[in-house]
């Protein structure tokens, strides 16, 4: 789909500017209406071993329109560098590319990034021929060292994964904006289409969402609501805000007045 | 021979490479990806690595996720 404003991300053009997860949907229909609804260009995936004693779950990537969609393969749940980049290595032999959502858990509470594991693992990926997207915290000085290590795109988180606590930061987020040349993805945090709108109206590239959308009450009209956040937040980091004022500017003329 | 597939163990007999192991489970190779003492095992090799008693492998599959 062409677009006047794409995101240029890894090396490809896309008109869409959120990401979207496929976990924690009620149904696979219900996933893939959200999708399409999202107009999503690419969606996560998880890596996980096969169930040997119990073979018939259907695979998912049987509902994932892979025509429109790039798959974004993770690693979620790993604690260390190894199991981060042997699942990488992983998603590509099952061919699921080399695009890779690298995430370096530290923490089971928060999920936090083990942000010194994350660089170590990004350089190992880089120097593998991943093009390697990190999930990382809304620091600047990490997310330099990342587009040091080789990183496309760094994705700094706007809340707790799945806690649906909005931008909880935006003077971060807009910092790392201005800091760096690459994309910067928000990635985590998003609980309703505002916040979405929020980060793209501090400059963010782009939004990556799972919870915001799946466990919503109906996920298909959220989908359809962080399309259009994502849209307008865009538009007016674009169009530029204007200065905030403490006093009011009327905009009706002071002329003319009747008395 | 004994393996540890995917954290368990198991008990094969007449089996030798990665691709007999596969067939054996009755596993579609498709969107699999296999790992062996954690290398990753390339698709084409199946038939020829040979696999030992006492191997961690490891077999996964992309799932749901975010």
């Amino acid at each position: 789909m062409a677009s006047d404003d794409p995101l240029f991300l890894a090396g490809k053009e896309y008109s869409s500017r959120l990401i979207v997860g496929t976990g924690k949907y009620p149904d696979y229909d219900i996933m893939k209406e959200c999708h399409k609804v999202s107009g999503t260009e690419m969606v996560t995936i998880a890596v996980r071993r096969e169930n040997i004693s119990d073979r018939s779950q259907e695979s998912i990537l049987d509902h994932i329109n892979t025509d429109q969609i790039d798959l974004l393969p993770n690693t979620a749940a790993c604690y260390n560098v190894e199991d981060a980049v042997l699942t990488c290595q992983l998603a590509r032999e099952a061919g699921l590319g080399a695009l890779v959502k690298l995430e370096v858990i530290g923490d089971e509470k928060t999920l936090f990034p083990d942000v010194i594991g994350l660089i170590e693992a990004t350089k190992e990926l880089v120097n593998d021929g991943f093009t390697v997207l990190p999930y990382t915290n809304d620091d600047v000085v990490v997310a330099k060292k990342l587009v040091d290590a080789g990183a496309s795109a760094v994705m700094p988180l706007g809340a707790p994964i799945g806690s649906g606590l909005g931008i909880c930061n935006p003077y971060t987020i807009r910092i790392i904006r201005e800091a760096i040349e690459i994309p910067v993805i928000v990635d985590a945090g998003v609980g309703i289409a505002s916040d979405a709108a929020v980060a793209m109206e501090l400059g963010a590239d782009g939004v990556l969402m799972n919870t915001g959308i799946a466990l919503a009450k109906d996920p298909v009209k959220m989908a359809l609501a962080m399309r259009k956040a994502v849209e307008a937040g865009r538009l007016a980091y674009l169009a530029g805000r204007i200065p905030k004022k403490l006093y009011a500017s009327a905009s009706s003329p002071l002329e003319g007045i009747i008395s | 021979m004994r393996l540890i597939v995917n954290g368990e163990d198991h008990e094969f007999s007449d089996i030798e490479s990665v691709e007999d192991l596969l067939r054996r489970l009755e596993i579609d190779a498709k969107y699999r990806a296999v790992a062996v003492n954690r290398q990753v095992v390339s698709r084409t090799d199946y038939g020829e690595h040979i696999l030992k008693d006492g191997d961690r492998i490891e077999i996964v599959r992309p799932v749901s996720g975010g």
